[in-house]
């Protein structure tokens, strides 16, 4: 487990590990000794391993393991521990096996929530989210946020979003498959986040020298400002071009989206409606990063809004 | 087009981000921070050139459009002295020139002190705040304890709007209480910061060059 999680754990408390609860004995030589614990405790471990994304054959690995589960086959202690869990994943919803694509329509106070878990990680859903937001908005003008994890995404609009439509006129699809992208691209604002890095490193947004007491007030302004004046006023720029190259690397040679794609396309699609979020949505919907992407009039989408008052 | 009346005077807001006094023939506008570009570029920060020559464009645009018989900047018309180099100084003569039958007044904001008033060739009249005028004031900083009904810029006010679906809007506004009014910034390079908004202000977005007004449907 990761150090600087377990550091910050005094011997005698609790903490939350592989669905056990533990009390911390000792730290010594790397080794952590723990053992069962009475008390209770919310403290939950995170690493950024969590945040890094499945490989190949890890995610296939999981929706092997899926499929033993869809199956009745559960071996391993691991899979024992998360029993609940999929009994209420199987109430609500399916268990999908290596075959099948799992779709969930969720209608919730937020609005229409469309979860797809091709159980690809998250870079891959990251790039699928974009594709599939944008390609059903060109069916209709919509507007999403988007959310991913390793198992899937979530396309989240206040308006019903066509998904059967949309899976007919392929949305799966390879084809077009590049120019695709470079619009999901220009409409979310991946670019636009991917700048933040980049304005830093170019020195474009300047911190101050460390112990100076000069104002720099007056060179200050947000990556985000900057990418919008770049774009207007300087749209052939190289760091623009930048931004834009490291976001489409990451959605096409690191994600294997076309691969991933193509396996999509051999599967079977289960859309199931529930009305409970299920275990497997529910991640991702707590996820707090989310995408944006609009293809309607913005007089028309501030009509449906509201201020938030204070 | 967008009106408010106040005290028997109308007020017309317009979507390029100023304020037209029908009765005066005055045009109110704020924070154009002329020469930011220039004052990056001054820092070894490279930024695109093109916002100081297209704000004052629009501005002229504007007067063109309109009867202008007078101007009130209500602050940071200059963004630095850094900035404020012979490309700009000369933008803003051939500005000066081209209107130079216009009055203008500008009152200083914090920018403006530290960069200096204009040449005085070029006619502004410079004025500390508040500027009292026909039974209205005008100042940069939003004021405190004012008497008549005041105008303001300084804070570059924008609202957060929120919808279904998780989405969320920043949009710059014109902002109206009952005892004054705050005016988005017109400066192109210039960011904006969320207002606080009680019941009963008046707030106007400006999206895609329309002016919307927001209604308050919180309850």
């Amino acid at each position: 487990m990761e150090e600087s999680f377990i550091s910050r754990i005094k011997p005698g408390s609790v903490f939350v590990f592989a669905g056990k609860l533990l009390e911390l004995i000792s730290i010594r030589d790397m080794t952590v000794t723990v053992k069962k614990a009475t008390k209770k405790s919310t403290n939950i471990p995170r690493w950024d391993g969590g945040r890094m994304p499945l490989s190949t054959e890890l995610s296939k690995m999981i929706r092997f393991k899926l499929e033993q589960i869809s199956k009745g086959i559960i071996e391993s202690r691991e899979l024992k521990c998360i029993l609940p869990i999929i009994y209420y994943q199987e109430k609500f919803s399916i268990i999908p096996k290596q075959s099948e694509l799992l779709i969930e329509k969720i209608k919730s106070d937020d609005g229409y929530h469309i979860f797809i878990y091709p159980f690809e990680g998250r870079l891959v859903h990251e790039g699928l989210a974009a594709l599939t937001g944008y390609r059903i908005s060109k069916l209709q003008p919509i507007t999403f946020t988007m959310a991913y994890n390793d198992y899937g995404f979530d396309l989240l609009s206040d308006k019903e979003i066509p998904i059967e439509e949309a899976i007919k006129g392929g949305l799966f699809s390879t084809e077009n498959l590049y120019n695709d992208i470079i619009e999901s691209l220009n409409l979310s604002e991946m670019a636009k986040r991917q700048f933040r890095e980049i304005a830093r490193i170019s020195g474009l947004v300047f911190q101050g020298y460390p112990g100076s007491k000069k104002s720099t007030r007056q060179i200050q302004a947000s990556s985000s400002l900057l990418f919008d004046i770049f774009n207007r006023y300087d749209p052939e720029n190289l760091l623009l071009y930048q931004a834009r190259k490291e976001v489409m690397e990451r959605q096409l040679e690191e994600s294997r989206l076309y691969k991933s794609l193509e396996r999509i396309n051999e599967c079977e699609f289960r859309i199931i409606e529930t009305e409970k979020f299920t275990p497997l949505s529910f991640p991702i919907l707590a996820d707090i990063m989310r995408d944006k992407m609009s293809t309607e009039k913005i007089e028309e989408r501030i009509m449906k809004m509201q201020l938030d008052l204070e | 087009m967008k009106t408010i009346r106040i005290k028997n005077n109308e007020f017309i807001l317009l979507p390029e981000k100023a304020i037209y006094w029908q009765e005066e023939e005055t045009l109110l506008v704020s924070d154009l921070h002329l020469g930011k570009s220039d004052t990056f570029r001054h820092s070894g920060i490279y930024v695109p050139t093109g916002t100081t020559s297209s704000d004052l464009d629009r501005l002229n645009k504007l007067i063109n459009n309109l009867k202008v018989k007078k101007i009130i900047f209500l602050g940071d018309l200059l963004h630095h002295r850094s900035g404020y180099n012979t490309k700009v100084k000369n933008a803003l003569k051939d500005w000066r020139d081209k209107n130079n039958k216009i009055e203008i007044i500008l009152i200083r904001g914090n920018h403006d002190l530290k960069a200096g008033d204009p040449e005085q060739s070029l006619d502004f009249i410079c004025k500390d705040e508040p500027y009292n005028y026909n039974g209205f004031e005008f100042r940069h900083f939003p004021p405190k304890n004012n008497s008549d009904y005041c105008f303001a810029g300084h804070i570059h006010p924008s609202v957060m709007l929120k919808g279904k679906g998780n989405q969320y809007l920043k949009l710059p506004c014109f902002y109206f209480s009952e005892k004054y009014s705050l005016l988005p910034s017109f400066g192109s390079f210039t960011g904006s910061s969320k207002i606080k908004v009680k019941r009963g202000d008046k707030v106007f977005v400006i999206a895609d060059d329309k002016l919307l007004e927001i209604k308050d449907r919180m309850d």
